[in-house]
């Protein structure tokens, strides 16, 4: 696992195909529902989406949009019983969306290897669609990791809980020292990035800042490839389930803390408030975007579908 | 070394109104047991960041006080008028008003008091900025003494109406409320009541 992993790879510009990934430490916040809506709503926007369901958890995504589970899933794909991509994919009930299920603990699982991930970036993104949108399910492990890392678009969700901010913090640290630990080759920045991971590490490094400020007294070389990783480390949070203007509030309090605390320029691109249309919906097994249009809910999905592809966040107003 | 205008997030040119809104936002992110630090934060460094916000606040809420500092990061000429109070939104910031501002806007909305009806509301406001009455005196021309009947509420020593609203405005204003609309409410609550 030694090598880092690849960067955005480059396409022929016949069209711009992105791929976002969600992820965001716990489970249970609702990753799966924000993926497949926010899917939906980008595919009614005349998107070409294909949704790709990593949940380590138990993959759900199709249940989500009220389908049987496909026959076919990543996990066919990684084991090599199929050889095309295409080949998983299936229409997804609504013109323009897709699905490539997971249902098997793949992205979390530690028999997936570096040539297998890159296997699977690399096909998905050559997947003929606009957006390749990821739920990479809970948990911090490299393999999630990586594929946040390697998004164009890496979005975050919490709910406004502690556990669930703890989590995400979690996340973001985990995804910040691996971005830094292999930006440089250097054996020594790498020890000392791992050991900052330690939150009782004997140097006192307590956060990325601390790590560059303690890695500029040693290396400007080094030090200044730790600032470019930091600087294209753009971590969009999506605060789910928000039941007041306080919770509300949580998303822009975690943006200045990020760059604050942690050196790291994070956005906040929309909120969910917490809606019983939403559950109603799950409980039939139907996506509330169809079956609830006019809910609350909904609409904030609508609102954070189209700032996402305008490139926006929430900002404060002063 | 971060200037108290990087420790509120707000601009040198910044409102009065602007910063206190920043202020509050601030206060409650490093609060007890906030969501967003706790995790990130030992109580020592939350009680290191409330003292510097609070330090920037008092500074920059406070006319004299926000001149001379601004004069000492070298960014307004001696003498020269410093605060701003909120003024009518220009187009551009009309235009940018769109869904996700105004849901950002709502965030902030709640708790931010523009307009004081009472004595003790004005004080609170004054207080809170670390505005001395004299401040106030000086800046408005309305006598100190008259400035302290007004948060008293001393209706016998108080003006007639017409002197009243002007030295009320006065006194909102140097706070940062809203002059008109506080003084509206404080007359038309002293006027229920006598």
């Amino acid at each position: 696992m030694a090598l880092p992993m690849p960067g955005p790879i480059p396409h022929p510009a016949t069209r711009t195909r992105q791929v976002w990934s969600l992820g965001g430490g716990k489970g249970g916040i609702g990753k799966s529902l924000l993926t497949a809506s926010l899917g939906w709503q980008l595919a009614r926007m005349g998107k070409r989406v294909v949704l790709v369901d990593g949940d380590l958890g138990g993959a759900n995504l199709h249940t989500c949009l009220g389908m049987a589970p496909p026959e076919l899933t990543l996990g066919d794909f990684i084991q090599r019983r199929v050889e095309r991509i295409e080949d998983i994919v299936v229409d997804a009930g609504h013109p323009g969306l897709q699905l490539i299920s997971g249902a098997s603990d793949f992205l979390g699982a530690a028999n997936i290897n570096y040539q297998q991930k890159v296997r699977v970036l690399n096909r998905v993104r050559a997947l003929d669609v606009d957006i390749v949108l990821m739920d990479l399910g809970a948990g911090t492990s490299f393999n999630i990791i990586d594929f946040f890392l390697a998004s164009d678009l890496a979005l975050l969700a919490v709910v406004p809980e502690p556990t669930s901010i703890e989590n995400g913090y979690r996340f973001i640290k985990s995804a910040l020292y691996r971005r830094l630990r292999n930006a440089v080759v250097h054996d020594g920045a790498r020890r000392l990035v791992e050991s900052a991971l330690d939150p009782k590490n004997p140097l006192g490094i307590r956060s990325p800042l601390d790590l560059l400020t303690r890695v500029r007294e040693e290396s400007r070389e080094i030090a200044e490839a730790f600032e470019k990783a930091l600087a294209a480390f753009r971590p969009r949070f999506i605060v789910n389930q928000v039941r007041s203007q306080a919770d509300i509030a949580v998303g822009h309090q975690l943006v200045a803390a990020c760059t604050r605390h942690l050196g790291i320029r994070a956005s906040f691109v929309g909120f969910v408030h917490h809606d019983d249309a939403v559950w109603q919906s799950v409980r039939k097994r139907r996506l509330f975007m169809a079956e609830a249009p006019g809910s609350r809910a909904a609409e904030e999905i609508r609102q954070l579908a189209r700032g996402l592809l305008q490139g926006e966040c929430l900002a404060l107003p002063w | 070394m971060a200037t108290h205008y990087d420790l509120l997030g707000v601009e040198s040119r910044s409102t009065r109104d602007e910063i206190e809104r920043a202020y509050r936002f601030h206060r409650d992110m490093y609060g007890d047991g906030a969501l967003a630090t706790y995790s990130l934060l030992d109580p020592d460094e939350i009680a290191v960041n409330r003292a510097q916000l609070d330090e920037a606040f008092r500074v920059l809420s406070h006319p004299e006080l926000r001149r001379e500092y601004d004069q000492s990061l070298g960014l307004a000429k001696a003498g020269g008028a410093v605060v701003q109070f909120p003024t009518p939104k220009g187009e551009a910031a009309q235009e940018r008003s769109t869904v996700k501002e105004r849901t950002a806007e709502e965030a902030f909305a709640q708790g931010f008091r523009r307009v004081a009806s009472t004595g003790a509301e004005l004080k609170q406001a004054r207080e809170v900025r670390g505005i001395s009455l004299r401040d106030i005196s000086l800046r408005s021309k309305v006598g100190a003494r008259f400035l302290g009947y007004i948060e008293e509420e001393r209706l016998d020593m108080l003006p007639a109406t017409v002197y009243l609203r002007g030295f009320v405005a006065e006194y909102a204003r140097a706070v940062g409320l809203d002059p008109r609309a506080s003084a509206e409410a404080y007359i038309a609550r002293l006027g229920k009541r006598s």
